[in-house]
């Protein structure tokens, strides 16, 4: 195997899994998460140069996944239908409430759920998800704000983090 | 409580419902060095996992702020595991073997694509036999190399079939990147016109029915969901072949089975068990007259 098809197998390989799930997550449909993660990876090909310092391979493929995700709405805008919770892929998850908050997250406006998903999948922190975003921090701060508050509400209808504290 | 310059808050900002970015209070204190309540609930909010030295500080300084603090990791966790979901099996495979075929890598070396089987070491080891026996052996080559040439023409044919087959794989892109399933009735609508057609279902999941030509005639084509990645069937009414051959290269391994109205190749992935199938072909596939 040559080089540089050894170095595409190995970006393969550590960034397809995390790709998936925000591609997933993006649009909501197993076989275009697959289709966008593919895409991106044939984008990555050409720049596989680029690519080999760690630090920047996951937001270039995040960000280059992103926006063929917004190609795709600019050209096409699916209709879909309620998922039902066993007809979105898990891993093996059985607890409800993770269930529930699954749920959730596909019913955030898509805005909140690209913030909160690049920070919990991609693990990266608000200056990250603001420059592959591209809008300032305080309005990935906002985002996410909101997220976690809806999430919250959706699970419990209330805080989780207020719940049982304080007090006056 | 500490002393707030700006205004007091009645109750620990903790229990305070919020709507977006609250205003935030600046105690003398927190001015200089700590977070204080109203920044730390706010910041648990934005980014709970954040290992940020003022949010734990404060978290081991505030009793209340510390609940909340465990709450929000305790849902963090199950967040994690609501985006955690499984990607689909073989996926790394689908998008390497997309590339490979994106990049259109056979090769222009002609010995990578024959089959395995006749080496340069073979060639030579001849050679070392005959020399210094010629007059002895002279009769018996020229009887060999009569024989020995008609059924290497054939070899060699079979060879450059199996290379063309790989090409065939490698340009169908529309064919290897089909997602299916395709039922009995279309592959029947596929392979009916040129006379051919199945006794039964394949066990594997069908992806892609239709037709190509090679060297002159239509050939049928399927595409199998394989354990690594879609193994291509060949199904080449009229193509006779010399005998059963491999076809191997660096990307591809399969293939060529004569049969009783042509042959059938198959080609998959380097590794890619493929005998069940291949025993199942010749049992499924029907030639008509």
């Amino acid at each position: 195997m040559h080089q540089a098809e050894r170095t595409f197998r190995n970006i393969v390989e550590a960034y397809s899994s995390d790709l998936y799930r925000y591609a997933y997550f993006l649009c909501r449909d197993r076989h275009t998460a697959e289709d966008l993660v593919q895409e991106t990876f044939t984008r990555a090909w050409r720049f596989l140069d680029g690519l080999r310092d760690a630090s920047k391979a996951k937001s270039w493929l995040m960000t280059t996944l992103r926006r063929e995700h917004a190609r795709l709405y600019e050209r096409y805008r699916p209709q879909f239908d309620d998922l039902e919770l066993d007809q979105i892929p898990g891993a093996g998850q059985t607890d409800p409430e993770v269930l529930a908050l699954r749920e959730a997250v596909l019913a955030l406006p898509l805005k909140y759920r690209d913030a909160v998903v690049l920070q919990l999948v991609g693990g990266f922190n608000g200056q990250e998800i603001a420059d592959i975003l591209e809008v300032p921090r305080a309005t990935v701060n906002t985002r996410l704000f909101r997220a976690r508050k809806q999430l919250r509400e959706a699970l419990d209808g209330g805080d989780a983090v207020t719940q049982g504290s304080g007090k006056t | 409580m500490p002393t707030t310059l700006g205004y007091a808050t009645p109750q620990h900002p903790a229990s305070t419902d919020y709507t977006d970015p609250p205003t935030t209070p600046i105690t003398l204190t927190s001015f200089f060095t700590n977070m204080n309540c109203l920044e730390f609930q706010r910041a648990l909010r934005i980014e709970p996992n954040a290992r940020d030295a003022r949010l734990l500080e404060h978290a081991a300084s505030c009793a209340v702020c510390e609940a909340s603090f465990r709450r929000a990791r305790a849902f963090e966790a199950k967040l994690h595991g609501a985006v955690n979901i499984e990607p689909p099996e073989n996926m790394v495979a689908r998008v390497v073997l997309a590339q490979t075929i994106e990049n259109g890598r056979a090769t222009t070396d002609d010995a990578d694509t024959r089959p395995v089987g006749r080496r340069a070491e073979d060639r030579r080891w001849w050679r070392r036999a005959w020399r210094g026996r010629w007059k002895t052996i002279a009769a018996s080559v020229a009887l060999i190399a009569i024989t020995a040439g008609i059924a290497t023409e054939r070899s060699t044919r079979d060879s450059r079939l199996g290379g063309e087959l790989i090409d065939m794989v490698e340009r169908a892109t529309y064919a290897m990147m089909a997602k299916g399933p395709v039922l009995a009735p279309e592959i029947e609508a596929a392979l009916g016109p040129i006379g051919l057609g199945m006794n039964g279902e394949l066990e594997r999941k069908v992806r892609f029915a239709g037709q190509c030509r090679l060297r002159g005639r239509q050939a049928g084509h399927l595409v199998v969901e394989g354990s690594r990645a879609p193994i291509s069937i060949f199904v080449m009414p009229g193509q006779r072949l010399s005998g059963r051959s491999d076809i191997e290269n660096e990307h591809w391994s399969g293939v060529l089975i004569p049969a009783p109205g042509g042959s059938i190749a198959i080609i998959a992935a380097p590794g890619e068990p493929i005998e069940a199938l291949e025993a199942r072909l010749q049992d499924l596939v029907r030639w008509q007259a």
